[in-house]
């Protein structure tokens, strides 16, 4: 399955701007491992006629900013629930549009979150099948497609 | 009128509240719910004039909530604001009496689109 960088970055760029009225650009970047800082990611598991998963992986410090204006909150108010809240329904809904895309039959799991520094996140038997980084607020937003194959 | 929202996520409950303000329904009375056995509870109990959903939910998602309702003889005015919009979701939804089906990310215009007619009317 081929996934077009135009559709990902324009679903990325409107959950963005829609949902917080933050930018998120596309960038050649490849954010992964390239920060030991701590991060957190989401996934969503697809399955039906495709099987993957998608995982959307970001830094604390956009987390954290995305998760303030989500709740119009002060960024030292908000709770690691809020944050884990914040990034598994952004991870739902890019997920969510990153289905439409794709043929056939499929659903999606609810979102899970996870957080920590240097960590790598798999599905087994899956492989990536895109990539695309992307900065925000000058942080980093990286999002994957993972097909098991 | 009296508004319910359903949504497993608080962050989203938050954003459809927020959107219902720019839309111009901040006057409406809102409660929330975490998923559709609350709703469901909610509805019995609060009886609102309409119920906003989300669709995918632990322990009862948006259709069976919806189905549930339909099960009790109500006739509450139902739509999902849900992250997916396929046909075959679109056409569950409208035969099982759902009004309107919103995809995230949204706006305040398809909020007005979409439930003028029932918060105006």
């Amino acid at each position: 399955m081929h996934f077009s960088a135009d559709d990902i970055n324009q679903i990325t760029s409107d959950i963005w701007t829609s949902t917080l009225g933050l930018s998120a650009q596309a960038v050649d970047v490849p954010w992964e491992g390239q920060s030991k800082e701590r991060s957190l990611i989401g996934c969503i598991q697809v399955t039906g006629d495709w099987e993957g998963a998608v995982t959307l992986y970001c830094s604390e410090g956009l987390a954290n900013k995305a998760t303030a204006v989500m709740f119009d909150m002060a960024p030292e108010e908000i709770t690691d629930a809020e944050v884990h809240d914040t990034l598994g329904e952004l991870t739902n809904m890019t997920a969510g549009n990153i289905k439409s895309l794709l043929p056939g039959d499929c659903r999606i799991s609810l979102p899970s979150v996870a957080e920590g520094i240097d960590y790598k996140v798999t599905i087994p038997g899956g492989k990536v099948t895109f990539q695309q980084s992307f900065e925000c607020e000058g942080e980093p937003l990286l999002i994957t497609i993972l097909e098991r194959v | 009128m009296k508004i319910l929202i359903v949504d497993d996520s608080k962050a989203m409950r938050m954003i459809v509240s927020r959107t219902l303000r720019q839309a111009g329904f901040g006057d409406h009375e809102c409660k929330e719910a975490s998923d559709g056995v609350e709703g469901m509870a909610l509805v019995r109990e609060w009886s609102p004039d309409l119920v906003i959903s989300d669709w995918n939910m632990p322990n009862m998602n948006g259709l069976e909530f919806l189905q549930a309702i339909k099960a009790d003889g109500l006739s509450t005015p139902f739509g999902f604001v849900t992250t997916e919009g396929s046909p075959q979701m679109r056409q569950a939804s409208e035969e099982a009496g759902s009004l309107f089906l919103i995809t995230k990310p949204f706006t305040a215009d398809s909020f007005k689109t979409h439930l003028g007619s029932i918060l105006n009317g």
